[in-house]
């Protein structure tokens, strides 16, 4: 009998602890919800934060963006101010028929080249000097050298360093007009200057 | 009184005898040319058509070259005027080309002073052979004969300048123009480089190749190099092209302005640089370094000649204002102005006899040479456009004048003399061409 009670005693308990052991496992597979709301809870956080970064980051972007326009501006204003400083420094001076002599006119032009070059320690200039076609070649090679020496002398006065300057004859030939009339060759009697 | 008459008969013998002995030397100095006379006289001279030692032969291609080279190089001799077949009385064809198978008789009646004959054959080798032959008529007399064979075609033109040089030497004495060469500018393509030909335009050659501007060539005196300015894109650079290797050399120099070099006889380079801030004239070692100032003072002074025996040196300067030409004595040191005329007289050259100085004035019908004698100081214009006539250059023998002109609307180079002749166009090529400069060492 007594093997009889232990027996059962022992099987009650194996039931107890199957009954235990299965009810334990249906409360593992309740809690599954609860655990997905914590991670999409965590996420949602994650979420946040990296808005706020990326938020800085654009602000950050915009203001680089900014920064770089602005030097672009900036630049593009350097390189148009460069740009009309150098259409200043290319401008033409003229000259009569076998002279060398600068007119007042073009005295002032060549102060304000100065200015320039005075400012604008990078940039150095080639003098060209120019003759109509009416003289004879050779002469009209020494009048070009005298015609670009005039302008390179009168800048050097003006306080521009000679370093910077380089100064060559073509005499006759290069006319700007290829015409052969007085207008053409006023134009082709000239000093014509070359940003280096 | 007998002796009396004696004497007198003898003196008229004597006499006779003298006149009698001139008619010949007279007839003999009918036939020369002096070239260099205030105004040298015009011979007529025939060119008779080349004849074939068979005729049967059928006539090659070349021969039409001979014929025209002989009539183009003739045309060039101011004092030589071509007839035409018409001119002479009797048929056009002759019946030999020596002197006794030719009737004279009838080329004196046409007034014929020169006749010039050629034959020819053509060997079973395909080698020419012309035989060229150059006669006074009225004395009947061969002045001038050689024979040449042409195995290329090239060469016949050389042949002919060969006659022709002979012909020439015979009849004046000279013969350079034939046996020179001509180095001159030619632009192409808006660039400017040194050619050579001959003075009849012959053989065309190109020197430099360096795609800028050349400009103001000149030889040496022996011929063996030739100089000239380079105005490259940021300097100028003097250019020696040696004659013997065909090399060029570059060489730069202090300043920035190199122009107008030229050749001392005695080898050396001048040339006018901006040393000192202003185109003066200096000379060169045999290295073209500097050696010292020749001529130097506030204006421009350029475009440095020289007569052969060294002595005198013409040059440009402007300092009296104006460009006017000067000569040194480099003996003496002494400059002496020679134009007074005008506003612009530049491009001078002195004759290699050392006697005329041409060089081109700016009028107002533009420029025109003028050549001025150093023994009378006199000076006369010996072009008259129109355009511009420049770069005056005389030839080896001081009589010839090359010149530059652009009267047919492009610059050409012409050829004048120093009486003022007619000019004659030297075909140079496509292109315009100027600066002619002499070799002064004939071949």
């Amino acid at each position: 009998m007594n093997s009889k009670w232990q027996r059962f005693l022992f099987l009650v308990l194996m039931l107890v602890c199957i009954a235990f052991v299965t009810g334990c496992a249906k409360e593992q597979i309740e809690s599954r919800p609860t655990g997905l709301q914590a991670e999409v809870t965590e996420e949602s956080a994650e979420d946040a934060k990296s808005s706020e970064e990326l938020a800085a980051e654009e602000a950050r972007r915009k203001a680089e963006e900014y920064e770089l326009q602005q030097a672009e501006a900036e630049a593009a204003e350097k390189e148009e101010a460069r740009a009309a400083d150098i259409s200043q420094l290319k401008e033409l001076i003229h000259f009569d028929f076998d002279s060398y002599e600068l007119k007042s006119q073009d005295r002032e032009i060549l102060k304000e080249k100065a200015s320039i070059l005075r400012n604008r320690e990078e940039i150095d200039l080639m003098i060209e000097g120019h003759c109509d076609e009416r003289g004879t070649e050779e002469y009209n090679l020494a009048l070009g050298e005298r015609r670009a020496r005039a302008a390179y002398e009168y800048l050097i006065l003006l306080g521009v360093s000679p370093d910077r300057l380089n100064i060559i004859s073509y005499g006759e030939e290069k006319p700007l007009d290829p015409r052969h009339n007085e207008q053409a060759w006023a134009k082709n009697r000239r000093a014509q200057f070359r940003v280096d | 009184m007998k002796n009396l008459l004696r004497k007198m008969l003898w003196i008229v013998i004597g006499s006779l005898a003298l006149a009698g002995a001139w008619q010949p030397v007279l007839a003999e100095e009918a036939m020369r040319i002096d070239i260099y006379g205030p105004g040298q006289k015009q011979l007529n001279l025939y060119i008779a058509p080349p004849q074939p030692s068979d005729p049967e032969m059928p006539r090659p291609k070349e021969i039409g070259i001979l014929e025209q080279t002989l009539s183009k190089n003739m045309g060039f001799l101011p004092f030589i005027h071509q007839m035409a077949a018409g001119d002479i009385l009797g048929p056009k064809a002759l019946s030999g080309t020596t002197a006794a198978d030719i009737d004279f008789k009838r080329f004196n009646l046409s007034q014929t002073d020169l006749l010039l004959t050629s034959s020819w054959r053509r060997k079973k080798d395909g080698v020419l052979q012309i035989e060229l032959r150059a006669f006074e008529v009225f004395a009947r007399k061969r002045l001038v004969g050689r024979g040449y064979t042409i195995t290329e075609s090239y060469q016949l033109v050389e042949a002919v300048n060969r006659f022709c040089a002979q012909l020439m030497k015979e009849l004046t004495g000279r013969n350079s123009f034939f046996r020179s060469t001509l180095a001159f500018v030619r632009k192409n393509d808006g660039h400017k480089e040194i050619w050579t030909c001959t003075p009849q335009g012959y053989k065309p050659r190109q020197i430099t190749n360096f795609q800028q501007y050349c400009l103001s060539p000149t030889w040496k005196w022996d011929g063996s190099s030739l100089a000239c300015t380079l105005v490259g894109q940021d300097r100028h650079e003097l250019i020696i092209w040696s004659a013997k290797n065909r090399k060029l050399r570059h060489v730069l120099l202090p300043g920035n302005t190199i122009i107008s070099p030229a050749f001392h006889p005695d080898g050396r380079l001048f040339i006018s640089i901006d040393r000192y801030g202003n185109p003066d004239i200096y000379s060169l070692n045999e290295d073209f370094g500097i050696e010292q100032v020749e001529v130097e003072n506030w204006g421009i002074d350029i475009s440095p000649q020289f007569e052969a025996a060294g002595k005198k040196m013409v040059f440009v300067s402007s300092r009296l204002g104006n460009p006017h030409i000067f000569l040194l004595d480099l003996e003496t040191r002494k400059i002496r102005r020679i134009s007074y005329e005008g506003k612009y007289n530049t491009n001078p050259d002195i004759s290699p006899d050392g006697r005329y100085i041409a060089y081109s004035r700016l009028t107002p019908d533009g420029h025109r040479i003028i050549v001025y004698d150093l023994k009378t100081n006199q000076e006369r214009q010996v072009t008259s456009g129109p355009g511009n006539d420049e770069d005056p250059a005389w030839g080896p023998d001081s009589y010839f004048l090359a010149f530059a002109s652009n009267r047919s609307g492009k610059y050409r180079i012409y050829l004048a003399t120093r009486q003022g002749d007619e000019t004659q166009l030297i075909p140079t090529g496509p292109g315009e061409a100027t600066a002619p400069a002499w070799n002064p060492a004939v071949r």
